[in-house]
């Protein structure tokens, strides 16, 4: 163990180096796919070959008889009740439809890999093929082509309202209009989907590759109406989610076929397989007005967000909400009619991607306030600083903001590192054009239910049991025994963890929503707290003073301001242990939920920032306008996530999202044919950054004056904002340069040749760039 | 047309029992029981299968394990547990640069490849992108691993 590793005894806000990093990097860490259970059998998912069409049959007399073929199962083998985490609209095999390509129609399980795609193959799948609907428009105003057997494609329809818009519409100095769409971009975890399902007494085990295992357990409970006790979740380490294993993946389809055959069954996605049926980030098409004074400020918007869901519902249904909730962006708006829906389509469905909704959504509301500031002739930071909300404003739906608006502090950062980038000297013969922009955006931390159990042993050392999935951030490895370690007076290397599943802890929702540090450590931080409480009061005893003058510090219970008057922790837990019993305590935690005042909500599932964290990045890039290619030359990230409890990781999250960002803006696009087909679900035609793409200096800042009134020692969430910027702000940097900017995403080498020209074959009259393109109609109500 | 052969890995032989089609990897995997190298892609796209054969990075997905017959193979259980591979590792972990882990056994290796055919401290940026550009990794954006493959470029051998 290194000298750092057993650290100081005040460890929050320092370096924590990762537990867990010397075995990941020493090929010793365990993954879904690393284990095999003895008489394991491999399943082999049989696709859908159609985007939509009627199921005649299935002929499963070939691959039964393949020698090693233990059982082939379709629908009818299987329970017809579906499962989904909002709406429970999809089957474990196709019954009578298919709706996308990719669907599961059959599954074959046999004694090896290679017999059971052998198999797979000779399924004959008699399907009559249909006309698939796979454009998000088209979904919307059909009434021929439905993907499911309803009378409208639509699956969501949210309203928020707020104030007099019309009035306020009818009486503006200005009213600017931004139209955006956006594309599908895939999690593109490196460890692709890995399931293995094992008989287990009453029901099934299963060791998952999965953010949130006690949601399985509750879907699956439901789905093969089980108690949820019968089923246990197991989850070794995860190679990467950002929320593209958060839904069931194919767990149902292996418990069926365990619940079927009573062996072990193991399925695991080949790349293809998981890009062609995941749940990418959803396209979507945002349409935005705004009503302004002279000044640029906002004084209401309309707004109006198509989601495209994909053939089934899995997470679109929140995510439809929070595109409804951020089309304000960190502004502070009176008066707002915002309308966010979401459509099936005959395409591998969409959700959970880190920032759902997120980049779309920041991409539309800064190019609004570039419009703003274009079509009044303003500068653009001045129009946000004149708009950004703050303590005592009420958000969309009503919440109260509690805490400081810090954008302002962080554009500041910003601005600060554009104008030193503006003046360094550009290198003789790059003709590349410079530009430079930012953007701002807020976001929530999820506050759902957690459970942690702290155990503190005889020996002084304690055991941190946690239902938190360590996604690799290192915030459960890591970040929570560490603040349970502060809370204890303990050395972190005291603090030994215990989790990856449903078995050894209690409830916890999931690694999603920036939560992990906030909700699990609170959990976690409230157990502590509970433990420390039972300690002093065995001290009080042992010492005769009042446990309120005790303090746990450096492994030991000493009386405040009479250090020396004392013992060691482990005495007073190996006393506890013999006279009042053993030191225990779960904590429980859910954020509270804020009233929500003064607007109309109806259908809203997503209504709560809870306490919002704060966000401005900015960037150089070189533009060169004969190929479109953009690269991004210098980043700055500043966030307020409140108290910083491991700087090493906190930035660890901070670049690792930009980089993502910068791969959803220019080069990251799952693409669909017309015949619901994804061209390009591979490595190779899917382009994710490489080590030779990124920015060499991304530069992470904190702002730490601001810090949370709940979350454990003031931290916030962090792990899904620095994902939604960088599209934007590499938009606004664009139009730093063109006087245009794309209103179509990803901000690929077409797309900006493609905005030259067409802003070439449009000039516009007006100081330059004045307007992007023509007047568009208003929103639709 | 099952046949057997030996495969030396991290010095080690082992005897096996191997198809024709048999990928370097999977016999890494199933048939030597070292799972460091991984299944990412099985195109030879991201890298995450990346072994050394006879001291050269190589995708082990898109390598049939009889061509190996012969051959030494090293994974990263073998590379890490001494020598530079240790400090290259020591080196990622004070940078900071895993998260998921994933990806970081295929990039140590890529790392040792470039190490090993580059005098101490002799390695560019151009150098170290150029030998990583086949790894993807998803979460930590690449500086840190950046950082610590300079570290290590320069450390003594």
């Amino acid at each position: 163990m290194s000298a750092e590793e057993s650290g100081p005894y005040l460890n929050v806000g320092n370096r924590l180096i990762r537990r867990d990093a010397a075995e990941r990097l020493t090929g010793h860490t365990t993954y879904a796919e690393d284990i095999r259970l003895p008489g394991v059998l491999y399943g082999v998912l049989v696709p859908s070959l159609v985007a939509a069409g009627r199921l005649r049959g299935i002929n499963v007399d070939r691959a039964v008889a393949l020698d090693g073929v233990v059982k082939v199962l379709t629908a009818k083998d299987v329970t017809d009740r579906c499962y989904g985490n909002y709406v429970k609209d999809q089957p474990i095999f196709a019954r009578d439809r298919v709706r996308f390509v990719g669907e599961p129609v059959a599954m074959v399980a046999a004694t090896s890999l290679a017999i059971a795609r052998r198999a797979a193959g000779l399924v004959e799948v008699d399907i009559e093929a249909t006309t698939p609907v796979v454009d998000p428009r088209e979904a919307l105003t059909s009434a021929e082509v439905l993907v499911h057997d309803r009378d409208t494609n639509v699956i969501e329809d949210v309203h928020i309202s707020r104030g007099d818009v019309d009035a306020v519409f009818d009486t503006a100095h200005a009213v600017v209009h931004t139209e955006i769409e956006s594309h599908r971009a895939h999690q593109a975890y490196l460890e692709p989907r890995a399931v293995t399902a094992a008989p287990a007494p009453g029901g099934f085990s299963l060791i998952m590759s999965t953010q949130q295992p006690f949601g399985v357990r509750a879907q699956l409970a439901e789905l093969f109406d089980l108690p949820t006790g019968t089923i246990e979740v197991r989850v070794p380490a995860i190679g990467g989610g950002f929320g593209g294993k958060l839904h069931l993946l194919f767990a149902p389809q292996a418990a069926a076929m365990t619940l079927a055959t009573g062996r072990p069954v193991q399925i695991v996605c080949s790349r293809a397989e998981d890009m062609t049926t995941g749940n990418p980030r959803e396209n979507s098409i945002v349409r935005m007005s705004s009503a302004v004074d002279e000044s640029g400020r906002i004084l209401a918007r309309r707004c109006d967000v198509v989601l495209d869901a994909g053939a089934y519902a899995m997470d679109t249904p929140v995510l439809t909400s929070m595109a409804a909730f951020y089309a304000t962006g960190p502004y502070r708006i009176d008066a707002l009619d915002i309308r966010g829906r979401a459509v099936y389509t005959n395409t591998c469905p969409t959700g959970s991607f880190r920032g759902p909704s997120g980049p779309q959504m920041v991409y539309a509301a800064e190019a609004q306030i570039e419009d703003i500031a274009q079509q009044l002739g303003l500068d653009p930071a001045e129009v946000r600083r004149r708009n950004f909300i703050g303590e005592g404003d009420r958000g969309p739906t009503g919440e109260l903001i509690t805490l400081r608006g810090t954008t302002d502090e962080c554009m500041r950062v910003v601005e600060s590192r554009l104008q030193r980038w503006r003046q360094a000297d550009v290198a003789p013969g790059d003709h590349r054009r410079r530009g430079y922009g930012l953007a701002c955006a807020w976001w929530s931390t999820l506050g759902t239910p957690s459970a942690a159990t702290v155990e503190l042993h005889e020996d002084g050392t304690a055991t941190l049991s946690s239902g938190g999935t360590e996604i690799g951030t290192g915030a459960i490895s890591t970040a929570l025994p560490s603040m349970v370690a502060e809370e204890l007076g303990l050395r972190p290397d005291r603090v030994i963890l215990k989790s990856g599943g449903t078995r050894d802890a209690p409830y916890d929702s999931g690694s999603r929503g920036s939560r992990t540090m906030f909700a699990t450590g609170n959990a976690a931080v409230l157990a502590a707290r509970a433990v420390a409480e039972q300690i002093r009061n065995e001290a009080s005893r042992l010492l005769e003073v009042d446990p309120a003058d005790l303090v746990l510090r450096e492994g030991r219970v000493e009386v405040k301001g009479a250090p020396e008057t004392g013992m060691t922790i482990a005495e007073v837990s190996a006393s506890a242990h013999l006279h009042s019993g053993p030191v225990v305590a779960t904590g429980r935690y859910r954020a509270e939920l804020a009233p929500v005042e003064g607007s109309e909500l109806q259908g809203a599932r997503f209504l709560r920032l809870g306490e919002p964290t704060f966000h401005c990045h900015g960037v150089e890039i070189a533009l060169d306008e004969e190929t479109g290619r953009v690269d991004v030359l210098n980043f700055v990230a500043v966030h307020d996530v409140g108290r910083v409890v491991n700087p090493v990781g906190a930035r660890g999250q901070v670049e690792g999202g930009v980089v993502q960002g910068i791969g959803y803006a220019l080069t990251e696009n799952l693409k669909t044919n017309d015949q619901g087909v994804i061209v390009n679900g591979n490595f190779h035609d899917y382009r994710l950054p490489t080590i030779a793409d990124v920015p060499p200096n991304i530069e992470t800042v904190f702002i730490e004056t601001n810090h949370s009134h709940t979350g454990p020692f003031g931290a916030k969430g962090l792990g899904e904002p620095p994902v939604i910027l960088p599209a934007a702000a590499i938009g606004s940097a664009l139009r730093d340069v063109l006087g245009v900017q794309p209103y179509q995403l990803p901000l690929d080498a077409d797309r900006v040749v493609l905005t030259i020209a067409e802003r070439d074959s449009h000039p516009v009259p007006g100081p330059p760039g004045s307007t992007a393109r023509p007047p568009e109609p208003e929103v639709e109500k | 047309m099952t046949t057997h052969m030996t495969l030396r890995v991290n010095g080690s032989d082992h005897d096996i029992a191997v198809e024709p089609d048999t990928l370097l990897l999977d016999a890494l995997r199933y048939e030597c029981g070292l799972t460091s190298a991984k299944l990412g892609c099985g195109t030879g796209d991201c890298g995450a299968c990346t072994v050394t054969v006879d001291g050269e990075a190589v995708n082990s997905c898109l390598m049939y394990v009889l061509e190996c017959e012969g051959h030494s193979v090293e994974t990263v259980e073998g590379v890490t547990a001494s020598g530079i591979g240790a400090v290259v590792a020591e080196e990622f972990v004070k940078a900071d640069a895993v998260q998921c882990g994933f990806c970081s056994p295929g990039i140590i290796m890529s790392t040792c490849a470039l190490l090993a055919r580059t005098e101490p401290g002799a390695a560019t940026d151009e150098d170290i992108k150029e030998a990583l550009a086949g790894n993807l990794c998803r979460c930590t954006g690449y500086l840190p691993i950046l950082d610590a493959v300079r570290r290590a470029s320069g450390a003594p051998r």
